[in-house]
């Protein structure tokens, strides 16, 4: 009795299977569990073994045929046995073909062009465009039938719009949706915040002699380089935690008081400013700020941040002390109600026990809203942050 | 043969007139286009429920029709609450919610009019059944149709109450219309008692327009619900004077040329003989009764007419029991 | 946690519910000493006695009427119709006087009443006893609907479905009943009106009651390989039904797919679709998906019958077309 052949299903998810090669000629004698062909599928490929011992009588495809599982692919028999040219299919694999056809064709969406001017973009990423400035209709649809879907518009967000050809004269040009975004949320912040600025100097000499001592062994246990800057963020928040008075959003008639502290560094770009959010940054240890702060900013600056990293500020940081700036009043990044601005770490003349010395102080400023947070408990968060700074007494690891 | 008391033929009395004023009152305000919906008028057959429902405590229970104010009245309605319920106002015995088909007060025992035919044959079954199961005396009394008699739920629930012996007794008032279609046109049998048979329970006929013929022939049938021996099958013979509904003239199915001659078996007119003979009431015992009747509905009238209507939230409330 | 058959948990229920209220008591076909065609009431008749456990006629609207006339007067009852088939032979009674007296009555009505049945296909058991008509009652002001999925929540919620004051449809599934899963002995209560999320994902949302709801989580599990993560979430209440849950996860995931056993057209996922395009618009990234059964009376032969039911190699089909477009 001759024994037919199917293509194995080696997979569970496996419908078909590719003959890359015939080991085998018909008329060959074969062993049982001897490999009898080649097969590729998902781009995996397979041996496989003759089923019996006989003759392989047939090959029903030649190679780089395709073949459903299940088909007969070779008989096996006794030599000089008949068989049927004609290889009826399974009936089982007949009625799942016209099966799948029908599955397919009622379910998919009938692909046509948008007609006339529509512009097919699902809800949510209308929504999205909305939220982070992007004009949508100008942006490429890798949905069904050219739908423009969430991860368009993530892309987007990170380049520039491409620039129309219209209306471009000398020494114009359009506002990118970044500027655009920082542009209205700057004057937003200025017209509705009544602010007051507050300035206090901050002797940083225990903070570096800290930073200096411990450096060495944080970049050995904790694989991360603390900077000042990380040393700021990791003390603002936990000076936060004790002053939440900072961390609230003022609503006309009621007022937020948030529950975490999630702190924005301000990052400059090339063409703007964004100010990824740190999240919880009173729970993080100094390495998790250490490198969260840097990865966010990397990615800020490859144009790959997650627009999640984006939201859920309470309070922002700026820090122009790497340029040069001593002190400054930063726009508060509404709707929070206080930015804290640091300026440039500087040698200067100091007064310790009643002599002047040399030290190193830098100014930090608190702007906030006075609408909801008045001036004492603006300047007690700001003492408790200087005293914090100037006494590190937590050894942050 | 239950013997009648006088306090019991005098409250008979009575309930026919309070049911057939009542359903004169609203007859005559529906006519005026003052209540919404449909009406079924009761007049003719007061016999039957006042008959029955003399026997009946507060604690036990009724389902009734769509022809029901009879029952509701005879089982201890009071006027206002029904007067509202038919003006659709807050203070009716449904909160305006139920209307004329669906009048029900638990607390009286009245579980419901109802807008299906033979819709209540089970329910009264399942009272019954409930009943038994807390081993009260109380009982169950189910009214319904010719028209009933032929739904599959009169067989169904006539079955269940006879096989489990439960404390029910089924009064088919059977008044020769099914709508109108004439009896001999829906049915077979020309008395439906005789359908009893079929689950080995009694069916007795009554004379349903002699609240006398009623209140004996209810009265063996309560016993026996009471004393656990089971359902009886009650079948009056009964006319209503009007259409199926109101505004039905009765014309078009031949109930015009039979009603004449039911008419002239007016309970009402027929028991005050029969009390008047055993001197049990004086010659202007009817008039007095009638005019403080109603006085009664007057009032009750005014108190539907001056009640508020529900509020539009109302509509969204007891579909659940939380809501 | 100890497993039990699915439909050990529904006599564990009813046994618990009955023990702890002599006002419970059953009545349905079959249920007293050959303890239910599906052996849901078994062993109960001998626990608790004829007056409590009691054989009907077969009388679908004698059963429901009966269960609803001793509601009135105070009791407990536990219907049982043998299948949700069945139901369409007592529709007035559950439609017209079931769900509508205590409306009716201006809220002064007694229905603390549950008609447990079972509906669902996989057994040859043909058109008529076969079907998923849980969408009917969905639809009908005045009664709750409850589909449990496992063991834990077939007990869980018919205690809860016994002890609560409306009227209860609940819906087993034949399939279901000789599955094993937890369910612990001490008391418990699954609340009604409560989802439960029975897989966290991040890409799509799956809704699925009944049996859908473990062929959807072996489809899960199968699309993990593949990267693509799925929420399943199984409402368990049909009405009154958990949007919220329902809706987060679509916030979240920005995708939806449905599926039921009953029939696509006007199905009960309808009215999920219905929901979520409105109140979770600005969230869909992709149109919403029903995957159910085909819209044909259930046929006999175990392989037309497997073909029109909706199954796990559909569920991924649905997903795949929703996720990746």
């Amino acid at each position: 009795m001759a024994t037919q052949m199917p293509m194995p299903k080696l997979g569970l998810t496996m419908e078909e299977g590719t003959i890359i090669a015939w080991r085998k000629e018909e008329g060959d004698a074969v062993k049982k569990g001897e490999i009898l062909l080649d097969i590729q599928t998902d781009k995996v490929e397979y041996e496989v073994e003759s089923p019996d011992n006989g003759i392989l009588l047939k090959k029903m495809f030649d190679a780089d045929s395709v073949v459903p599982c299940g088909e007969n692919i070779a008989v096996i028999g006794a030599k000089g046995e008949k068989v049927d040219s004609a290889t009826p299919a399974p009936k089982a694999e007949k009625a799942k073909e016209p099966v799948k056809e029908e599955v397919s064709t009622s379910n998919e969406t009938k692909a046509a062009a948008p007609v006339g001017n529509r512009i097919f973009a699902s809800p949510a990423a209308k929504r999205l465009a909305k939220e982070l400035g992007v004009d949508y209709t100008t942006v490429q649809g890798t949905g069904p039938n050219g739908r423009i879907i969430l991860k368009d518009i993530e892309g987007a967000s990170k380049q520039p719009v491409p620039v129309t050809a219209q209306a471009v004269s000398y020494g114009t040009e359009p506002v990118s949706p970044m500027r655009k975004v920082v542009a209205q949320r700057m004057s937003e912040s200025w017209s509705n915040v009544a602010r007051i600025t507050l300035q206090s100097e901050v002797d940083l000499t225990n903070l570096l002699a800290v930073r200096n001592a411990s450096s060495q062994a944080w970049e050995t246990d904790l694989g991360v380089k603390i900077s000042i800057n990380d040393l700021i963020l990791f003390y603002t928040a936990r000076a936060i935690q004790k002053c939440p008075a900072v961390n609230v959003k003022f609503l006309g008639d009621s007022v937020e008081r948030a529950e975490q502290i999630n702190i924005g560094v301000a990052v400059a770009l090339e063409d703007g400013l964004m100010v990824p959010v740190l999240k919880n940054a009173n729970q993080k240890s100094i390495d998790a700020i250490s490198s969260e702060t840097n990865s966010l900013a990397t990615a800020a600056r490859n144009g790959t941040l997650d627009p999640g990293s984006l939201q859920g500020g309470t309070f922002t940081v700026t820090n122009l002390g790497a340029y040069g700036v001593d002190h400054f009043s930063a726009i508060i990044n509404f709707p929070e109600s206080a930015i804290l601005s640091v300026g440039a770490a500087r040698e200067r003349a100091v007064v310790k026990n009643g002599e002047v010395v040399a030290g190193t102080t830098a100014y930090f400023g608190i702007n906030c809203d006075h609408r909801i947070i008045d001036g004492a408990p603006a300047a007690e968060f700001l003492k408790t942050l200087k005293e914090m700074l100037e006494h590190p007494k937590v050894m942050p690891a | 043969m239950s013997v009648i008391t006088k306090k019991n033929a005098l409250w008979i009395f009575e309930t026919m007139l309070r049911i057939r004023r009542f359903e004169e009152s609203s007859i005559e305000l529906f006519t005026k286009g003052e209540l919404p919906g449909f009406l079924h008028a009761y007049i003719g057959e007061e016999a039957v429920a006042s008959g029955i429902c003399v026997h009946l405590t507060a604690r036990d229970q009724i389902t009734s029709t769509h022809r029901g104010h009879g029952h509701m009245i005879a089982k201890g309605l009071h006027y206002k609450g029904m007067f509202s319920e038919l003006y659709a106002k807050q203070t009716g015995y449904c909160k305006g919610k139920g209307g004329s088909m669906h009048i029900a007060d638990q607390e009286l025992g009245v579980l419901g009019a109802n807008g299906i035919v033979g819709g209540g044959i089970p329910i009264a079954a399942g009272a019954a059944l409930g009943l038994k199961l807390q081993k009260t005396k109380d009982i169950a009394v189910c009214f319904f149709g010719d028209g009933a008699s032929n739904e599959g739920a009169f067989h169904e629930g006539i079955n269940l109450a006879s096989t489990w012996k439960l404390p029910v007794v089924f009064v088919c008032e059977n008044n020769g219309f099914a709508e109108s279609t004439p009896q001999k046109n829906h049915q077979s049998v020309s008395d439906i008692a005789d359908r009893a048979k079929s689950y080995n329970i009694p069916g007795i006929v009554a004379d349903g327009m002699d609240p006398m013929s009623i209140y004996e022939i209810a009265g063996e049938a309560i016993k026996r619900a009471r004393s656990g021996k089971g359902p009886t099958l009650i079948e009056a013979k009964t006319m209503r004077f009007l259409g199926h509904y109101v505004g039905d003239p009765g014309t078009a199915y031949g109930h015009d040329k039979v009603v004449g001659k039911w008419k002239k078996m007016d309970p009402i007119v027929t028991f005050e003989e029969l009390l008047k003979q055993k001197k049990w009431i004086a010659d202007d015992h009817k008039e007095k009764l009638i005019n403080s009747i109603n006085q009664e509905i007057e009032e009750a009238i005014l108190f539907a007419k001056e009640s508020p209507e529900p509020d539009f939230e109302d509509a969204l409330e007891d579909v659940y029991s939380d809501s | 946690m100890r497993e039990i058959l699915y439909r050990d948990a529904i006599v564990e229920a009813l046994d618990e519910e009955m023990k702890r209220d002599k006002l419970v008591f059953l009545l349905g076909e079959d249920i007293a000493e050959f303890g239910g065609s599906y052996k849901t009431t078994a062993g109960l008749f001998k626990k608790y006695g004829k007056d409590r456990v009691r054989n009907t006629p077969i009388s679908e609207q004698g059963i429901v009427g009966a269960t609803l006339g001793a509601a009135l007067v105070g009791m407990k009852p536990v219907a049982e119709l043998m299948y949700i088939d069945f139901t369409a032979v007592a529709m007035d009674q559950i439609v017209n006087q079931v769900a509508k007296v205590r409306y009716m009555f201006g809220g002064k009505a007694k229905t603390s009443l549950v008609i447990r049945t079972q509906g669902g296909a996989g057994r040859s058991s043909a058109a008529q006893h076969a079907q998923s008509l849980e969408s009917w009652f969905v639809h009908i002001p005045g009664l709750k609907v409850v589909m449990p999925s496992c063991s834990y929540d077939a007990k869980g919620l018919l205690k809860s479905a016994i002890r609560d004051p409306d009227p209860v449809l609940f819906i087993e599934h034949k399939l279901l009943y000789l599955e094993k899963s937890a369910a612990p002995k001490k008391e418990y209560l699954v609340p009604i009106g409560v989802a439960e999320i029975k897989r966290e994902g991040t890409d799509i949302t799956v809704v699925a009651t009944s049996s859908m709801v473990q062929k959807s989580l072996d489809a899960a599990e199968e699309l993990e390989e593949s990267g693509i993560s799925v929420e399943v979430i199984d409402p368990r209440t049909l009405f009154p039904l958990d949007k919220e849950t329902i809706l987060s996860s679509v916030r979240k995931t920005n995708r939806l797919l449905i599926t039921h056993e009953a029939v696509e057209r006007c199905g009960w996922g309808a009215e999920i679709a219905a929901i979520a395009s409105k109140e979770a618009f600005d969230y869909l990234d992709a149109p919403i998906e029903r995957v159910a059964a085909k819209e044909t009376p259930v046929p006999f032969s175990p392989k037309l019958e497997n073909f029109i039911i909706p199954n796990k190699k559909d569920v991924i089909e649905g997903i795949k077309r929703t996720v990746l477009g």
